[in-house]
């Protein structure tokens, strides 16, 4: 038996929890007290400008007077391409990381992959969108280029978040499953998927979060244009790409702050919509 | 207790050699034995005994789940079933030989669709027939009154009890001529097992049962015949009433009268 020298006591033992207590509880409110600010200093100076106008009409003279309808469309279109062909390749992914391997040194790798995936700066992946997308396929400065970039960024999100939601599913329901006389896909796909369900949403609603703030890959990719899309050819600006150019080239603070506002709710609402389903989920299976 | 009577019945499940190994490790030396049809057979034995390994061999769960390596023979109605490999025939084999299990498992939807599963994945599509088939079930499982105003309740929203009924319900709807059962009742209180007793007696004219069981009491309420298991061997096979009063090994004896285990 090792005894530890005993430390000289600076504390009382029932003083030092009290302190070691606020401590903790300025941290945690430092935390939650940012996000405070930050959302009430944005709100703040924008929120003042945003109105029905505000969202339904188009930006005329570069965004400095207007709305910014279109920037919306344009938001809802390359997030939209991003989320419709990540969604299906991450769930795949998921799947088989989940189900059909074991614990290995292939799911390793795979994992690592994911991960590292996840680390990648946004303006690499928007070099990356520009000299492949945009350059190389020739699909231009378009919401395409830019969804498909978005669909790369948001993939480790959405692989990693359904492939535990499908691992939390009881394995006691697959052996029922194939107990009754269903193979292992069916399985998956009638009992282990559903039940999973509020879990991949969960990253998908994460993804779409991610997506609709993304700037730094999209202005690469999908351009700066105004004007409405009208196919996954064409350009369009993002509303977080409108902010940072009303920012950058000084068009407009007033409009700046109201596109961020706008902005802020969009993703505040988003966020708020993934953990009520996370919640809901994990409630289910404890 | 009709054990003595079986001499002549058919032989549903005969095991010839059976041993099972995990990783290696043996859970069961080569045992022997047949299961009669139309019987209820009991497998009584204590924890580690290897019954449910042999149980979950029966329908190749033990092989596809739990990796398990399976040695000898195991034939159903004279055809080998160890040999058995691949989704469409193993799920023919286990709608023929349904499943128990030891703690109540519905499936997080409604009574209906619980019993609807398996004869939908089996190609069963047509309301009407459903609808019979689940009546039937529940009516087998000693549950329909209970349960037949609120088909669409939840499964999960039973009390355990009711559960292990549906499970049973559930199994039944597959017309199965085989249901194995491991510990089907060692969650559940008396009145609950006493309803699945009544359903196997009931039953056995065309299922053949596999009883795995804890509880010594119940292989002697229901059993035509009985095997004891320890430590991963078949020790002794027979009719019931003979198991329980004139038991051929002492450890037999030793194990029913709670020496051990």
């Amino acid at each position: 038996m090792i005894t530890l020298p005993r430390l000289p006591r600076l504390l009382h033992p029932r003083h030092a929890q009290v302190v070691a207590k606020a401590v903790l509880w300025a941290m945690t409110l430092a935390t939650v007290g940012v996000l405070f600010y930050i959302i009430y200093f944005v709100l703040r100076r924008g929120l003042g400008h945003v109105g029905w106008d505000f969202l339904t009409e188009m930006p005329r003279r570069s965004g400095s007077v207007g709305g910014i309808f279109s920037t919306i469309v344009g938001t809802l279109y390359v997030t939209g391409v991003g989320v419709v062909v990540a969604t299906p390749i991450g769930l795949g992914a998921a799947i088989y990381l989940a189900e059909y391997t074991r614990e290995g040194r292939l799911t390793r790798i795979v994992r690592f992959g994911a991960e590292s995936l996840a680390g990648v700066p946004s303006i690499i992946f928007g070099l990356f969108g520009f000299a492949f997308f945009v350059t190389y396929l020739r699909f231009g400065w378009s919401i395409l280029s830019g969804g498909l970039t978005l669909a790369f960024m948001i993939l480790p999100t959405i692989i990693r978040t359904s492939e535990e939601a499908l691992r939390a599913v009881p394995q006691s329901y697959r052996e029922v499953a194939l107990s009754l006389g269903a193979s292992k896909w069916q399985a998956i796909v009638r009992v282990v998927m559903p039940a999973a369900a509020p879990g991949i949403l969960t990253g998908i609603i994460l993804g779409v979060g991610r997506s609709v703030s993304e700037t730094a890959a999209v202005i690469f990719t999908s351009g700066v244009s105004l004007k409405m899309p009208h196919s996954l050819f064409d350009s369009t600006r993002t509303m977080s790409v409108h902010f940072y150019t009303l920012t950058m080239e000084s068009i407009s603070e007033p409009k700046a702050y109201a596109t961020a506002a706008v902005l802020v709710i969009t993703i505040l609402l988003i966020n708020v919509a993934a953990y009520t389903l996370m919640n809901r989920f994990t409630r289910k299976f404890r | 207790m009709s054990g003595d009577s079986g001499t002549y019945a058919l032989v549903k499940i005969a095991a010839k050699d059976v041993e099972i190994r995990y990783r290696g490790k043996v859970a069961l030396k080569p045992a022997t034995f047949d299961i009669r049809s139309s019987t209820i057979h009991s497998i009584i034995g204590p924890a580690g005994s290897g019954k449910t390994s042999f149980l979950r061999s029966l329908n190749l769960m033990s092989l596809e789940l739990d990796g398990a390596a399976i040695k000898g023979s195991i034939k159903v109605d004279d055809d080998e079933i160890l040999t058995i490999r691949g989704a469409e025939k193993m799920a023919k084999l286990r709608r023929r030989i349904g499943i128990v299990f030891a703690t109540p498992q519905p499936l997080p939807r409604s009574i209906y669709e619980n019993i609807a599963f398996g004869p939908r994945i089996a190609g069963t599509r047509k309301k009407a027939d459903l609808d019979a088939l689940v009546e039937e079930s529940l009516r087998s499982a000693h549950m329909w009154d209970e349960v037949k105003d609120r088909l669409d309740l939840m499964g999960t929203s039973l009390s355990g009890g009711q559960q292990q009924r549906l499970c049973l319900a559930r199994t039944l709807a597959l017309k199965p001529d085989i249901v194995l059962l491991d510990e089907p009742c060692s969650a559940l209180d008396p009145i609950s097992t006493y309803k699945i007793e009544q359903s196997m007696q009931e039953l056995k004219g065309n299922i053949t049962f596999v009883l795995v069981t804890n509880n010594t009491k119940q292989a002697a309420r229901v059993a035509d015949r009985t095997a004891f298991f320890l430590m991963g061997e078949l020790v002794e096979d027979g009719p019931t009433a003979k198991i329980f009063t004139r038991p051929n090994d002492q450890r037999t004896g030793d194990y029913i009268e709670g020496r051990f285990g």
